[in-house]
């Protein structure tokens, strides 16, 4: 009883209160055309949500299976690094030899993910909180999930909303920024949920 | 004829219904009104001068936005006017004059203006402009009780009282009788507590066809549905009737979440928005750090009415139901078919031709500069490992002395006459770490890591308890809370309130600490940690793993 609950808790905090995007600021080094189109945003976000399981997954056996044991954990941020950006290649390799159609769809996605700091930060909150390994697969997973409800919603958000009735100095960035900051506000709320 | 027009009769849709924007704002004053005079009677004249302030900011800012911006003027239109009565009155009695300002100005330039006015924003000018000064420590969280009629010119005498939702996010029962809650008369904003009159006004909204009742009715029924399933312990019945006539919600069902910029356009879109908000209503009731979720609900799902309103798309005329559905299901199944698996195709390395022969010497370019750029970056990655490795080795010994510096700080702190502590063959799963304090190869108590959950999130602490049960010292080891806020519940002053104590401690009553104004939730959870660490001692046994409920000691 105690375990399923923990990980709910860890869900729920992953997609609301710690929400990647809007909360901790990570993962929005996408490329431009995540933010405008909510299909490109949607692709991307899976692809994102794939790096950061997979990542967090040999990440996580990193850590326990040799950092840890061998403390060496000061090489953490350097392993984890080197670990996102060949997890990147890796499945772009893959699925480009495995799936061609999928490799057709989403390969500029995964591509970049390359600097996406989403896939490195779920990494090293992980081995910062010492969860187990199945906390932080749930945690990387609804992470993943999360960021992508963000995006897809902000793609969309600037297909319905009209940017450019704003006075002059505030088109483009600014505005897209403040729409990001008014989206964020709203999440304020969820700051410190937990279950109990 | 007559009777239809009075309204006795349900009008049919074609008559006498309302339209033109102006017409519509005006009902929502109208419907407004009944629950703004009894804030009137329940907190006197500073409610007027309140909403003064608000309405006259809203309006302002409209008319110079619109008049530097050389763009029609639309204050004839009166939806500043709405905006500013329901900023006004979601806001607590003793709110200074500059926040109905502050967010009255944020409302109507950035949340509205900016996105090109009436019709085009995407949050709900009010709530947010209310929001952004809940984000402000202090500023909304003092309530008065009503009938203390608050000073126009001053808040400083003001009898600080609890509102029934303070009560309720600790999961107790207010003391109020439920006709207290149902006419207002309790701690609250101006607009919220009267939940008889806001209903009225409902109502004749209602009647005057402005708002549909599915989204009030979605919003009301939902978070009815889950308080009555998950009552915390309390009798289901009233815990559920509590909720829902304490604190925002009713206002919030009525007059916020049917803003019709922002919520969705057809009928199921608008089910489904009402139930969105009152699950998130109820998540955040329930296991929020704020005591009131409303808000924050309406303004997720008014981030999110894109989604309900694709998610809400009516069905043809003369479909079956969930048509819409199956098309995309149908339609998303095609597009996964089309990804198939290809058996990958191990190709050979290009020096070994498709005959099996070798291929001359050019290819070993192709190779050199490959090697090249692999050397480069194991090079890059070996220097970088050899200068980690350096710098810890280096830093290593500084690192363990601060380390043991600190160890020895903190010991000092829970548990000053102690010169040492030692690892305990006791495990709890309800403690970090339990340690044993020694002075001159005496044990002299026990040192207790637990962990509680504060306002911004768990709060790691050691607590000090000596061999008569009573606490030795508290420290905080880690946290996440609000700077200049919650960590002034970590300073000396407070810990040293937990010296000396056994038992129970509590937050009121007997045996009881003063929690730190602004920083409630950190001193309960601080006060919640100390009780689990008195606990844990008392119940301590080699012999097996504690059993141990958070209660009384």
């Amino acid at each position: 009883m105690k375990i399923p609950f923990e990980l709910a808790g860890i869900a729920l905090a992953a997609l609301l209160s710690e929400n990647f995007i809007l909360v901790k600021c990570l993962g929005l080094g996408v490329r431009e055309q995540a933010l405008r189109e909510p299909k490109d945003a949607f692709r991307t976000g899976y692809s994102l949500t794939l790096v950061m399981v997979v990542t967090a997954l040999l990440g996580w056996l990193a850590d326990n299976l040799i950092l840890v044991r061998f403390s060496l954990t000061y090489l953490r941020t350097l392993v984890f690094t080197l670990l996102a950006l060949s997890v990147v290649a890796g499945l772009r390799r893959v699925i480009r030899a495995c799936l061609p159609e999928l490799s057709r769809r989403i390969d500029e996605n995964l591509a970049s993910i390359t600097t996406n700091c989403a896939a490195l930060g779920v990494v090293l909150l992980i081995s910062q909180r010492g969860y187990g390994l199945g906390a932080a697969l749930v945690f990387a997973l609804c992470g993943g999930i999360g960021a992508t409800v963000v995006m897809v919603s902000y793609a969309s958000l600037g297909e319905e909303v009209d940017m450019e009735s704003c006075p002059k100095v505030f088109r483009g960035v600014p505005i897209r920024l403040i729409t990001m900051g008014l989206m964020a506000m709203a999440m304020v709320g969820f700051y410190g949920l937990h279950l109990n | 004829m007559s009777r239809i027009r009075s309204g006795q009769l349900r009008r049919p849709p074609q008559m006498s219904q309302t339209s033109g924007i102006s017409a519509i704002m005006l009902d929502v004053l109208v419907a407004l009104i009944p629950a703004w005079c009894m804030a009137i009677f329940l907190y006197g004249f500073r409610v007027v001068v309140l909403t003064a302030v608000s309405v006259a900011t809203c309006v302002l800012c409209e008319y110079w936005y619109e008049r530097l911006m050389k763009r029609p003027i639309t204050i004839y239109d009166l939806s500043a006017c709405v905006t500013g009565l329901m900023l006004a009155m979601t806001m607590p009695v003793t709110a200074p004059y500059w926040a109905p300002m502050l967010g009255g100005a944020f409302a109507i330039i950035v949340v509205k203006q900016f996105y090109g006015g009436l019709g085009r924003n995407f949050l709900n000018p009010a709530l947010a402009g209310r929001m952004l000064l809940t984000t402000f420590p202090m500023l909304m969280t003092n309530w008065t009780d009503a009938l203390h009629r608050v000073s126009v010119f001053s808040t400083v005498d003001v009898v600080a009282a609890a509102t029934p939702m303070a009560y309720l996010h600790e999961g107790v029962l207010p003391p109020h009788r439920l006709s207290q809650l149902l006419l207002g008369q309790q701690a609250g904003s101006l607009g919220e507590v009267s939940a008889f009159m806001l209903l009225l006004g409902g109502g004749y909204l209602v009647l005057r066809r402005v708002i549909s009742v599915r989204i009030p009715l979605s919003f009301l029924g939902t978070v009815a549905v889950l308080t009555l399933l998950f009552p915390q312990g309390n009798d289901p019945v009233r815990w559920m009737l509590t909720q829902m006539l304490s604190g925002g919600l009713i206002f919030g069902a009525i007059f916020m979440a049917t803003d019709y910029t922002t919520s969705p356009v057809t009928p199921k879109g608008h089910v489904l928005f009402g139930v969105g908000c009152g699950v998130l209503t109820f998540l955040l009731r329930q296991f929020g750090s704020y005591p009131e979720g409303v808000g924050w609900a309406i303004l997720t799902m008014n981030g999110s009415v894109w989604l309900v309103d694709r998610a809400g798309i009516p069905r043809r005329f003369g479909d079956r139901a969930f048509v819409p559905t199956r098309h995309f299901l149908a339609r998303a199944r095609r597009s996964v078919s089309q990804i198939k698996f290809v058996r990958p195709q191990l190709k050979l390395p290009h020096f070994v031709k498709a005959d099996g022969s070798v291929a001359g010497e050019a290819h070993l370019d192709q190779y050199r500069a490959w090697g090249k750029s692999c050397g480069v970056l194991a090079a890059v990655i070996a220097v970088v490992v050899l200068g980690l490795n350096g710098l810890s080795q280096l830093t290593g010994l500084d690192t363990a002395r601060a380390e043991l510096v600190e160890q020895r700080e903190l010991l000092r702190q829970v548990m000053p006459e102690a010169s040492y502590r030692s690892e305990t063959p006791y495990r709890s799963p309800y403690a970090l770490s339990i340690t044993a304090g020694y002075s001159d190869d005496e044990m002299i108590g026990y040192c207790v890591e637990v962990q509680t959950h504060g306002f911004g999130g768990p709060i790691t602490m050691v607590v000090g308890v000596d061999l008569d049960g009573k606490v030795t010292g508290v420290a905080v080891t880690d946290h996440s809370e609000t700077r200049n806020m919650g960590t002034k519940a970590m300073e000396k002053d407070y810990l040293d309130q937990y010296v000396g104590r056994s038992g129970t401690i509590r937050m009121s009553g007997s045996n009881c600490v003063d929690a730190v104004s602004g920083a409630t939730a950190t001193s309960k959870a601080i006060t919640a940690g100390v009780n689990r660490a008195l606990a844990i001692v008392a119940n301590l046994d080699p012999e097996d793993d504690q059993s141990y409920e958070d209660g009384e000691v």
